[in-house]
C-alpha cells in the first residue's frame, strides 16, 4: 500500500548512514527507556516495601490501629468520666501550649468551644444544654468546675489539633471530593497512625489529605484528662473549587 | 507562621458551624472511629498558591461539556480564554495561538505527553487527537509558565487531559460515565462521545471514544460553501489504573483514525491519519515527596493527497513519525514554606516524509521525492524549581531548565533530474553535501511572584527566558521548486517555504503582570499586560516570486525560514459579574477583551497572523434545569498584515450566538444558534482559501462559518 522511499542504486550514501545516525538514535532511545524502566522498577519496589519508605513508625502503626480500635471500644464503657476528672485535678496547672490557643479560639466566631466528646456525655448530662449554649467565650478562661475545665481544655486541644491540620492542608489539587482520615496520637502528641477511612475515589486527593495530617504532626501533648480512647480522631478534608 | 486571611477565616466560619454539627453526630460515631474533627476545607482555586499562577486559566469539565456541546475542535474551545485565538486548519485541527505565539512555540500536552507534528503542514496538531467532550481538564498557561511545566517552548503551555482514574469509595463496583451526541446544521456535522468507567476500590478502567464527521460548511450571507472543510475522525482510548498504598499505576492505550480532513487553506488535504499510542505512568505520594514517572510511545502514519474539491490531480505524500517520551518528576517538600521540584525528561522523535512518484507525471516522477529521510530530534531536559509559600498571601516560583536538542537527518532526493525538476535536483545535491547534524543547548528560566495585598486584590509579576529549537521541517526541508516548496508550511498562505539548516533556536524574554480584583462577591476582574522580545524568532525571508510552469506570475511567493528579531505586547482583560442569584443559579455577565501587537523588528513589519483587537460579551441565565445564554463576539479589522506573504486584510465583524438548554431526568438537551444573523465574514487567522482558489481561480481569505443551528443531547450516569 504505502511506498517506501526508493533510492536510485547509483546514489552514494551520505553522512547519515544507518550505522552511525540510527545507532545514536537507538542508543539514546534505549538509554531513555532504560532510565525510565529503572525508575519504574524503583517505584514498584517502593510500593512493595511501602512501610520502609514512609516515616518511621507511621506505616507499622497502620496495622496497630486496627488492633487498638478494638480494645478502645471495649475500654470506653469500662472507663467512664471519673478517671478523667481525677487526672485533671491531679494536674491542675495546664501546659502553656494549651493556654495559648484559647485566646485564638475566642476571636473565632461560632460555637466551636462547646464541642463535648462522647465519652463525656454522662458528665455533661448532669449540666446539660443550658450550660453548653450559655457558655460565653469570655468566661472560658475563668475558673470553672473541674469537669467543665477539663472538657473545655480538651475542646481547646481538639481545636488546636484541627488548626494545625488546617495549616498543613494541601495548597492545590485537581478535582473535588471529600476524604476522611483517621489518625491516632500518643501521649506526647506524636502521630501513631493515620489512614484513609473515607476515600474520595481519587488517588491524589486521598494521598494529599493523608499527607496533610502527617505534615501537621507532631502535635502538642494532649491534656492528661483525655482518655486513651479519645486519642483517635477522624477529620474530613474537603476539596472544592 | 500563617496569618489569618480571608480564605482561612471563611474556612473557619464554615467549619465552626460544622463543629456544632459534629456535636450531634459524634456520639455513636466516636465509639469506633475516634473523635470527629470538623472538616478541613481546601480551596483548589482562587488562593495564592505557589505553582498555581494567576495567569493560568483552567476550564472545568462542566464548562467544557456544557458550553460547547457541538464543538469538535478543542483548540476552538480554548478561544474562550482571553488572549487565545486559533489559526485555522481543518475542522478539528486548528492551531491555538497564545498572545501572538503559535505552533510549536506553545507546548501542548495531552495527558501529560507531547505529540509531535507528523506533517509538513501541521495537519495533525496535538489537539486534533482530542475531542472536547471527552476531556476533563484544560489549562492554558501563557509565556511565563513555570519551567516544570515543559521546555522547548516560548509561548506557554496548554495541558489537556482525559478523566483522572476514579475508584469506588464503598467497595461496590463503580459504574459511571457520560455520553453525548450533537448535530450541526451547517455542514451537516454530527458526532458523539462516550466515557465509561468501571472501577473497584483499587482497580479502575476507563474507556473514552468518539466519532465525528462533517461536510463542507457554508460561509455567512452570500459567501457560499467553503471548499475543503469536510472531515471525519474517530478516537478511542482505554485507560487502566491500579492504586494501593504504594502509589497509582496507570496504563493507557489509544487509537485515532481520520479517513479524510479537508484543509481550506492548504494545497493538500489529509486523506488518512492513523495514530496509536501506549503510555504508562506511576505516581506516588510519600512523606519525602511526590513522584511522577511516565513513558509513552506513539506511532503516526499520515497521508495527504487531494479530496474531491481539489481534483483533478494526484500527489501522494506520506509521513511517518515515532515518538518516545519519558519523564521522571519529583516534588520534594523541604519545609512548610518550601517545595523543590526536580525533573528529567527525554523525548525522541523520528520522522520520515516521502512523496511517491505519480505514474505518467512529468513533474512527479520517476523517483520518490524524499522530503525528510529518517530525521530525528532528540531532546533531553532537566529542571529544578523552587516554590515558596511565604504566607497565605505571598508565594513565589523560581526555576531553571536546560534542554539539549540533537537533530540530524539523512540524504534526500528529488522526483527526478529532468530540466523541469532542476531547482529541486540542485537543492538536493546541495543539501546532501552539507553536515546536517545540529545540537542546541537551551537554557530557560522563570520567576513568578504572587501577592495578595488585600482580600480583594491579587497581583502577579512574572519573568521568563524561554528557548525553543527549530522543528524538523524548519531545519530540514530543502525543495526549491515551486511545487515542492508550496507543500511546506503551516501558515495557510499558499506560499512556498524552504527549510534552513542553519536556523538557531529562538529565545524569548517575557515580562507579564496579572492584576486580579474581586471588589464584591460575584464580581471579579482580571487584567494581564505582557511584553515579549524574541531573539532569533523563526520567521521567513523572501526568496522569489513563484511562477507557473509556463513562467506566468502567480499570487504566491517563495520564502525561506530565517531568524529575525520580534516583539509582542498587549493586554488581556476579563471580568464577570453575578447580576442576580448565584453563579450556578442566576444571571451572570462575562466580558473579555484581548489586544496583541506583534512586530518584526528586523524588517520593521507587522508579524504574520496577529489577531486584531477582539472582545466578547456574554450573558447566561440559569434557573434550575433551564439554561439560557447569549453572546456577542466582536473582532476588529485586520489591517496590520505581513506584506511579504501577501497576507490579506480582513474586515471587522460582530457575531451573535444564542443558546438554550434544559435538563430533564438526567438528560441535557441543548439548542444553539451560532452566528444567528448569518453574518458573512473572513477569519483574520484563517489564511487564504486555496480549496476555493483551485476550483474558481479567485483567491479570497477563508470565510468563517455562517449560521448554524446546533442540537446537543448529553447524559451522565
Ligand atoms: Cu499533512
Amino acid at each position: 500500500m504505502r511506498m517506501p522511499p526508493a533510492f536510485p542504486k547509483d546514489r552514494a550514501p551520505g553522512r547519515y548512514t544507518p550505522g552511525w545516525g540510527t545507532g545514536m538514535r537507538q542508543s539514546a532511545a534505549l538509554a531513555g527507556s532504560l532510565l525510565l524502566n529503572l525508575l519504574l522498577l524503583a517505584g514498584v519496589v517502593a510500593a512493595m516495601r511501602g512501610p520502609d519508605l514512609l516515616a518511621p513508625g507511621v506505616r507499622s502503626a497502620l496495622v496497630t490501629i486496627a488492633i487498638t480500635a478494638q480494645p478502645k471500644e471495649a475500654s470506653s464503657p469500662l472507663a467512664p468520666p471519673e478517671p478523667a476528672t481525677v487526672r485533671q485535678t491531679a494536674a491542675p496547672t495546664p501546659p502553656a501550649a494549651e493556654e495559648h490557643p484559647a485566646p485564638v479560639l475566642l476571636v473565632e466566631p461560632g460555637p466551636a468551644p462547646v464541642l463535648v466528646p462522647a465519652a463525656k456525655a454522662p458528665a455533661s448530662a448532669a449540666e446539660p444544654q443550658p450550660a453548653a449554649t450559655a457558655l460565653p467565650p469570655a468566661l472560658r478562661p475563668a475558673p470553672l468546675l473541674p469537669a467543665e475545665d477539663a472538657s473545655a481544655r480538651i475542646d481547646a486541644y481538639r481545636q488546636q489539633l484541627w488548626q494545625r491540620i488546617l495549616a498543613a492542608r494541601p495548597r492545590a489539587a485537581s478535582g473535588t471530593g471529600t476524604v476522611t482520615i483517621r489518625f491516632r496520637i500518643d501521649r506526647s502528641g506524636a502521630l501513631v497512625s493515620a489512614q484513609v477511612i473515607g476515600p474520595s475515589g481519587q488517588f491524589l486527593l486521598d494521598r494529599m489529605a493523608l499527607q496533610a495530617v502527617r505534615r501537621a504532626a507532631p502535635f502538642p501533648a494532649p491534656p492528661a484528662a483525655m482518655g486513651e480512647a479519645e486519642l483517635t480522631f477522624t477529620v474530613p478534608v474537603a476539596f472544592h473549587r | 507562621m500563617y496569618t489569618h486571611t480571608c480564605a482561612l477565616r471563611a474556612a473557619l466560619l464554615v467549619t465552626s458551624t460544622l463543629f456544632t454539627a459534629c456535636l450531634f453526630t459524634s456520639g455513636a460515631y466516636a465509639q469506633d472511629t475516634g473523635t470527629a474533627l470538623p472538616t478541613v476545607d481546601v480551596e483548589t482555586s482562587g488562593e495564592v498558591t505557589a505553582g498555581n499562577p494567576l495567569a493560568a486559566t483552567s476550564l472545568s469539565t462542566d464548562e467544557l461539556k456544557a458550553s460547547n456541546p457541538a464543538s469538535t475542535d478543542t483548540a476552538k474551545v480554548l478561544t474562550s480564554v482571553p488572549g487565545v485565538s486559533v489559526n485555522s486548519g481543518g475542522g478539528f485541527s486548528s492551531m491555538p495561538t497564545i498572545r501572538g505565539l503559535s505552533e510549536q512555540r506553545i507546548k501542548i500536552l495531552v495527558d501529560g505527553q507531547p505529540i509531535d507534528a507528523a506533517c509538513p503542514n501541521d495537519m495533525n496538531s496535538p489537539l486534533s487527537y482530542t475531542m472536547p467532550q471527552t476531556l476533563s481538564s484544560v489549562s492554558v498557561i501563557p509565556g511565563v509558565a513555570p519551567v516544570s511545566m515543559g521546555g522547548d517552548n516560548i509561548g506557554g503551555v496548554i495541558a489537556v487531559s482525559g478523566p483522572e482514574p476514579r475508584f469506588s469509595t464503598d467497595g461496590s463496583l463503580l459504574l459511571t460515565g457520560d455520553a453525548s451526541a450533537f448535530y450541526r446544521s451547517n455542514g451537516d456535522g454530527f458526532g458523539g462521545a462516550v466515557t465509561l468507567t468501571a472501577a473497584g476500590t483499587n482497580l479502575s478502567a476507563t474507556y473514552t471514544g468518539s466519532y465525528t464527521q462533517s461536510d463542507n460548511y457554508k460561509g455567512g450571507n452570500s459567501l457560499g460553501t467553503v471548499r475543503s472543510t469536510e472531515y471525519a475522525k474517530t478516537d478511542h482510548a482505554l485507560a487502566l489504573a491500579w492504586q494501593n498504598a504504594g502509589g497509582l499505576w496507570e496504563i493507557k492505550g489509544g487509537y485515532h483514525f481520520s479517513p479524510y480532513e479537508g484543509f481550506a487553506n492548504q494545497w493538500m488535504d489529509m486523506t488518512s491519519n492513523t495514530s496509536w499510542f501506549v503510555q504508562g505512568r506511576y505516581r506516588g505520594v510519600f512523606n519525602w515527596g511526590n513522584v511522577d514517572l511516565s513513558a509513552s510511545y506513539r506511532d503516526t502514519d499520515h497521508e495527504m493527497n487531494f479530496l474531491a474539491d481539489k481534483l483533478p490531480g494526484d500527489m501522494p505524500m506520506n509521513t511517518q513519525v515515532h515518538t518516545f517520551t519519558s519523564a521522571a518528576k519529583f516534588e520534594l517538600p523541604l519545609s512548610k514554606r518550601d517545595t523543590v521540584k526536580l525533573g528529567l525528561e527525554y523525548h525522541h522523535q523520528w520522522l520520515n516524509d516521502y512523496w511517491p512518484p505519480v505514474a505518467g507525471s512529468m513533474m512527479m516522477g520517476p523517483n520518490t521525492f524524499v522530503n525528510i529521510n529518517q530525521a530525528h530530534r532528540n531532546r533531553i531536559g532537566a529542571y529544578a524549581e523552587w516554590q515558596a509559600q511565604w504566607s497565605d498571601t505571598l508565594s513565589s516560583v523560581v526555576g531553571v531548565r536546560y534542554d539539549r536538542v540533537e537533530m540530524n537527518t539523512g540524504d534526500v532526493q528529488p522526483y527526478g533530474t529532468s530540466m523541469m525538476q532542476m531547482a529541486d535536483a540542485m537543492a538536493a545535491n546541495a543539501f546532501n553535501a552539507i553536515d546536517r547534524n545540529r545540537n542546541d543547548n537551551n537554557w530557560n528560566g522563570s520567576a513568578i511572584v504572587t501577592w495578595a495585598p488585600a482580600d480583594t486584590v491579587s497581583i502577579e509579576l512574572g519573568y521568563a527566558h524561554k528557548t525553543r529549537s527549530p522543528n524538523i521541517y524548519e531545519r530540514y526541508t530543502w525543495g526549491r521548486g515551486s511545487m515542492a516548496s508550496r507543500m511546506i508550511g503551516w501558515f495557510g498562505d499558499g506560499n512556498g517555504y524552504v527549510g534552513n539548516v542553519n536556523l538557531k533556536p529562538e529565545r524569548a524574554d517575557t515580562v507579564s503582570a496579572t492584576l486580579s480584583v474581586a471588589p464584591a462577591p460575584g464580581l471579579s476582574f482580571k487584567v494581564s499586560p505582557y511584553y515579549t522580545h524574541v531573539d532569533d524568532y523563526i520567521d521567513a525571508v523572501y526568496v522569489q516570486d513563484l511562477l507557473t510552469p509556463m513562467g506566468m506570475p502567480t499570487d504566491f511567493v517563495q520564502l525561506q525560514f530565517a531568524n529575525l528579531d520580534a516583539e509582542f505586547y498587549g493586554v488581556d482583560v476579563s471580568g464577570e459579574a453575578v447580576l442576580a442569584g448565584t453563579r450556578e443559579n442566576g444571571t451572570l455577565v462575562r466580558a473579555s477583551l484581548a489586544w496583541v501587537h506583534g512586530e518584526n523588528l528586523t524588517g520593521q513589519l507587522p508579524l504574520y497572523h496577529q489577531m486584531p483587537l477582539n472582545a466578547k460579551l456574554g450573558v447566561t441565565y440559569h434557573a434550575g434545569a433551564l439554561e439560557l445564554g447569549g453572546e456577542l463576539e466582536w473582532v476588529d479589522r485586520k489591517d496590520r498584515v505581513d506584506s511579504r506573504r501577501n497576507e490579506p486584510e480582513t474586515a471587522s465583524y460582530a457575531l451573535v450566538n444564542l443558546s438554550a438548554a434544559y435538563t430533564l431526568a438526567g438528560w441535557r438537551l441543548s439548542v444553539e444558534a451560532e452566528n444567528l444573523f448569518d453574518k458573512g465574514y473572513y477569519l483574520p487567522l484563517g489564511g487564504v482559501s486555496l480549496g476555493d482558489y483551485k476550483a474558481t481561480g479567485v483567491l479570497r481569505p477563508v470565510p468563517g462559518m455562517g449560521r448554524s443551528i446546533n442540537l446537543g443531547l448529553s447524559t451522565k450516569f
